[in-house]
């Protein structure tokens, strides 16, 4: 009886080896559950690489609206999926806007604008909206840009990130 | 005789000057808009012609091949990377606008770069003014077109597309 079980256990490990638990933000989970021969015990299982990617991927596009309002999300989502390197430079990003820009600052929203010559591409958009004249706005966009975007997020990074200002 | 594209700018001043009708300053902000942006951006493309660089073509980005690496990892950044490549070079093929921002991006010339963002900053501010109907265009967006558009100019000075 008992080494039917310990059988049963280890057949358990070695098929869980290549697998992790799989959590859904959203929806029927149950679809994923399976009872297991002979232990009753629920599983929720698939294969590592496949969740690995799903979970990362939606938790840092979640994070990022920590630091940004999305705006159009459906096209933003699927090319932050597509580029999903410039999630920390736009992290980065936003803490300097911060800095940069201090109190006058009232929103910072991400956006995807696409080329109206060319619709299959275009490039990200930091939208700055401030509580100041366009004078003033220029001056510290211009000096950000300067002294700290062009160097360290422009140039590095693969997509085209640009940067927008608005004022209430 | 070339056409002087700062007549655009100078343009594009005079209207933002002359807001006396009110009906129509949003129509004038926009305009003013498209000319700050076209005053420059034309003089960028047309320095890449001259200098060459606007005829050599942005190259085509090589397929990665799976035998090519040992590990699968580096496959997947590989093709990643070539993916990526890939839309900027559908983007220059399809688009004067790309073509200028990504030439000027990829460039190892600092002042480019900083040409290159600033172009990019000015090309949303013209499509929103020339394409977004539910987005208000006023006197704050113009000034900051013009704004921008003057240090592009300087940029542009400054690696000796105009003078």
């Amino acid at each position: 009886m008992v080494s039917a079980g310990l059988a049963v256990l280890r057949d358990f490990q070695e098929k869980s080896k290549n697998m992790e638990p799989f959590y859904e933000d959203k929806g029927d989970c149950s679809k994923n559950v399976e009872a297991y021969e002979n232990t009753k015990i629920l599983v929720l299982y698939q294969p590592k690489k496949e969740i690995k990617e799903e979970v990362k991927c939606s938790s840092e596009i979640n994070d990022l609206k920590n630091y940004y309002e999305l705006k159009d999300s459906s096209i933003l989502v699927k090319k932050l999926e597509e580029f999903e390197d410039i999630y920390q430079p736009l992290v980065e990003t936003k803490k300097q806007i911060q800095n940069y820009f201090g109190k006058n600052l009232i929103e910072v929203s991400l956006n995807y604008e696409t080329d109206p010559e060319y619709q299959k591409s275009g490039m990200f958009v930091i939208d700055i909206t401030i509580n100041l004249s366009a004078q003033e706005a220029f001056d510290i966009y211009n000096r950000f840009s300067n002294e700290w975007f062009v160097k360290n997020v422009f140039t590095k990074v693969r997509p085209i990130i640009s940067l927008n200002l608005s004022s209430l | 005789m070339t056409f002087n594209w700062q007549k655009f700018i100078k343009v594009g001043d005079e209207i933002l000057e002359d807001l006396n009708t009110p009906a129509l300053n949003e129509a004038y902000c926009r305009t003013s808009i498209n000319r700050f942006y076209y005053g420059v951006s034309n003089p960028a493309r047309n320095f890449l012609e001259k200098d060459g660089r606007w005829k050599q073509e942005i190259e085509a980005p090589k397929k990665p091949k799976p035998n090519e690496f040992q590990d699968h990892n580096e496959y997947d950044v590989a093709f990643k990377n070539y993916e990526e490549d890939l839309e900027d070079f559908k983007w220059a093929q399809n688009s004067q606008h790309g073509k200028t921002i990504i030439i000027l991006k990829k460039s190892e010339n600092e002042t480019e770069n900083t040409l290159s963002s600033q172009l990019s900053t000015l090309f949303i501010q013209r499509k929103k003014a020339d394409y977004y109907l539910h987005e208000e265009i006023n006197k704050f967006k113009a000034d900051l077109a013009k704004l921008l558009s003057n240090e592009i100019l300087n940029s542009l000075k400054e690696i000796g597309a105009i003078t």
